[in-house]
């Protein structure tokens, strides 16, 4: 025996190097609880900053496209007709031979020529039926086209306008003055006079300041009507049902929670608690027909690639996965967490790998209605609100593998579930003449039920949110 | 230097894997857990040390510098866990120097007789300054100096501690007296 005072050190020393000792289970269960409130806070922080980043360039967007009050209000005043020129616009659209005779003219401007059948009109802005009066250049010529052709020289039967404001394109317009132009004495002539803004030759299209405008009188009458806007109290409005219509193609991402509820069957699906994150990217194309007064309905097809994770809690130590033959990989793991990725069905002595990421195929059908606000003559905000039908389902053929790697038909496994969720947004588009425009749209949608057709873990889609860009072209 | 098996896994857990985390526990938590246990008073403590200890590891895993034993610098965050888990009760250790008891030896034979989950059931019996100026010492290799820092007392009561710490487990190692309320 020793009696070294201090040879308790040693010995206990000795004895307890690599000693190893299983700690209780739920200290795991407690640690990543806090891991994983830590990741939600930082994944909260991360769609804070998009929001406020697209909000940012929302703002932005807003306040660069709206142009300077100057240029604002010239494009008001510009925009602004009287009651005796709206009625005289509703005569022109109600006049059929005076509408042909709007276009041969417009067409032949500087020609003087009767015979012009195929003019092209002039598809730009907005019109300004406003009259001023001043003195006016015959030899300024119209601004041209989009194909740069002139629309020839001063077609003396129309007013024309023009900013006295400073011009985004370092142009200084022509001054302020709009003057019934005289027809040479012709009488007959029985077109209401209507403004063709003109502003400097060098500029195409024709723009007072920086916003364009557009010579109505160029304009196809029977397709075209003149009507009022939320902003200014004429505007371009289609009156054919065709012309009615727009399509628009758009890219998106998104990001949701989904939690599951308690299953249907337990033996089928003991846990009770599950959550996954979805983060997807879209593609949608979209058809929309326009009502009068802004109102719209919105329809169309939306498909996704999705990164998925699931993670149930349980008190079993049953791991399971599947395998997607699109993309996915796998790692073997027993632990009390279970990574479960898509809906599948399985039995609770099943022992299996466990995959933690994954990609799914989506189909959505979204519909919505909304209704549009003007902005400025280029731009508008649409307000939406509606949802959306989404299905997936696999049948890739995904496998199940028990503990002695007893592979589970892929046609046991097979599932297919339909979400539907009700949301809104907010989109903002700028348009580019008539037939084009882009937009922004941020929005929101929550899932409300599962359609579930099979044995699934009842999962119900919350907080959907993403934002999406996209192109319009109105026909 | 590391493995490349924990190098795969310190990177992955770097990206936020969960998987990866959980498999990083499992490696370690068996052998750091004893550690926790040996400074704790009871389990629950000793539970509590633990989660904290591998909380700080995932979150301070990029300062981890591949210059040594991963294991080792998940015990020295483990101690160090315990150290402040108990700093509050430590500055009530007694500073005062303790009277000289009679020395007294360990007893081989009876240590021989317990297996080592007993031994840290019996070191984690000890009055906490005992216990912890024990386990500092002894164990983990710290010299008084170095204690006397971490503790905040002065190299006299670490050492006054230790003595006493020595004593109360050559008391319960005793064959007489083989028994410890664990």
């Amino acid at each position: 025996m020793s009696h070294e005072p201090n040879n308790i050190d040693q010995l206990l020393r000795e004895r307890l190097e690599g000693f190893e000792m299983a700690p209780p289970a739920d200290v795991w269960t407690n640690t990543s609880a806090v891991l994983n409130a830590s990741r939600r806070k930082r994944r909260m922080f991360m769609w804070l900053f998009l929001s406020i980043g697209a909000v940012v360039l929302l703002l932005g967007g807003l306040w660069y496209f709206n142009g300077t009050p100057a240029e604002n209000r010239l494009a008001k005043e510009a925009l602004t007709s009287t009651d005796s020129d709206t009625k005289a616009l509703k005569q022109v659209q109600s006049n059929s031979e005076q509408a042909g005779q709007n276009r041969r003219e417009t067409a032949e401007i500087g020609n003087e020529s009767s015979d012009q059948s195929t003019a092209e009109p002039s598809r730009q802005g907005v019109v300004n039926p406003k009259a001023h009066s001043n003195s006016v250049d015959r030899n300024q010529s119209l601004a041209t086209n989009k194909k740069g052709k002139s629309h020839s020289k001063v077609e003396p039967n129309h007013y024309q306008v023009a900013g006295n404001g400073p011009s985004r394109y370092g142009v200084t317009p022509p001054p302020s003055s709009v003057t019934p132009i005289s027809n040479g004495g012709d009488h007959s002539d029985t077109r209401v006079p209507m403004a063709n803004a003109l502003v400097n030759e060098n500029l195409a299209p024709m723009v007072i300041g920086s916003l364009p405008i557009m010579d109505v009188s160029s304009f196809p009458i029977g397709d075209y009507s003149l009507a009022t806007s939320s902003f200014s109290k004429v505007a371009i409005e289609p009156s054919s049902f065709w012309k009615r219509f727009s399509v628009e193609g758009s890219i998106g991402f998104s990001s949701y929670r989904i939690t599951a509820s308690d299953p249907i069957d337990s033996t089928v699906l003991p846990f009770a608690n599950a959550t996954s994150r979805r983060h997807s990217f879209d593609a949608r194309l979209g058809v929309n027909y326009h009502f009068k007064k802004g109102f719209s309905l919105q329809t169309g097809l939306e498909c996704s690639a999705a990164k998925e994770n699931y993670r149930f809690i349980s008190e079993e130590t049953t791991t399971m996965t599947y395998n997607d033959t699109i993309s996915s990989y796998f790692d073997t793991t027993l632990n009390q967490t279970v990574y479960v990725i898509g809906p599948v069905s399985f039995d609770t002595t099943i022992m299996v790998e466990t995959a933690t990421q994954n990609y799914y195929k989506l189909l959505t059908l979204p519909f919505q209605f909304a209704w549009k606000m003007d902005l400025n003559p280029r731009s508008e905000l649409e307000f939406a609100l509606g949802g959306a039908v989404s299905i997936y389902g696999k049948n890739d053929g995904y496998t199940i593998q028990n503990a002695s790697n007893t592979t589970i038909p892929s046609s046991e496994a097979y599932r297919t579930t339909g979400i539907l969720s009700l949301g809104g947004s907010v989109k903002y588009i700028h348009r580019f003449g008539v037939h084009h425009s882009v937009y922004v749209e941020p929005w929101a949608r929550i899932g409300i039920t599962n359609m579930s057709t099979s044995m699934l873990p009842y999962d119900t889609r919350r907080n959907q949110y993403g934002i999406r860009v996209g192109y319009r072209f109105y026909f | 230097m590391i493995t490349i098996e924990d190098s795969r896994l310190i990177e992955q857990c770097l990206k936020g894997k969960a998987r990866y985390q959980k498999l990083l526990y499992d490696k370690f938590a068996c052998k750091v857990y004893p550690v926790c246990y040996r400074y704790a008073k009871n389990e629950e403590d000793a539970k509590d040390i633990l989660q904290e200890t591998f909380i700080k590891v995932f979150d301070k895993l990029n300062t981890f510098q591949d210059t040594g034993s991963f294991e080792g610098w998940i015990r020295k965050i483990a101690v160090n866990t315990a150290i402040r888990h108990y700093h509050n009760t430590l500055r009530e250790i007694d500073k005062h120097d303790i009277e000289q008891a009679p020395e007294l030896a360990a007893d081989e034979s009876v240590l021989s007789e317990l297996n080592a989950a007993d031994l840290i059931k019996m070191i984690s019996s000890l009055p906490t300054g005992y216990r912890v100026v024990f386990n500092l010492y002894a164990i983990e290799g710290y010299s008084h100096k170095e204690i006397a820092e971490e503790l905040g007392i002065t190299e006299g009561a670490s050492r006054s501690q230790l003595t006493r710490a020595r004593q109360a487990l050559i008391q319960l190692l005793q064959p007489t007296q083989s028994h410890y309320v664990a």
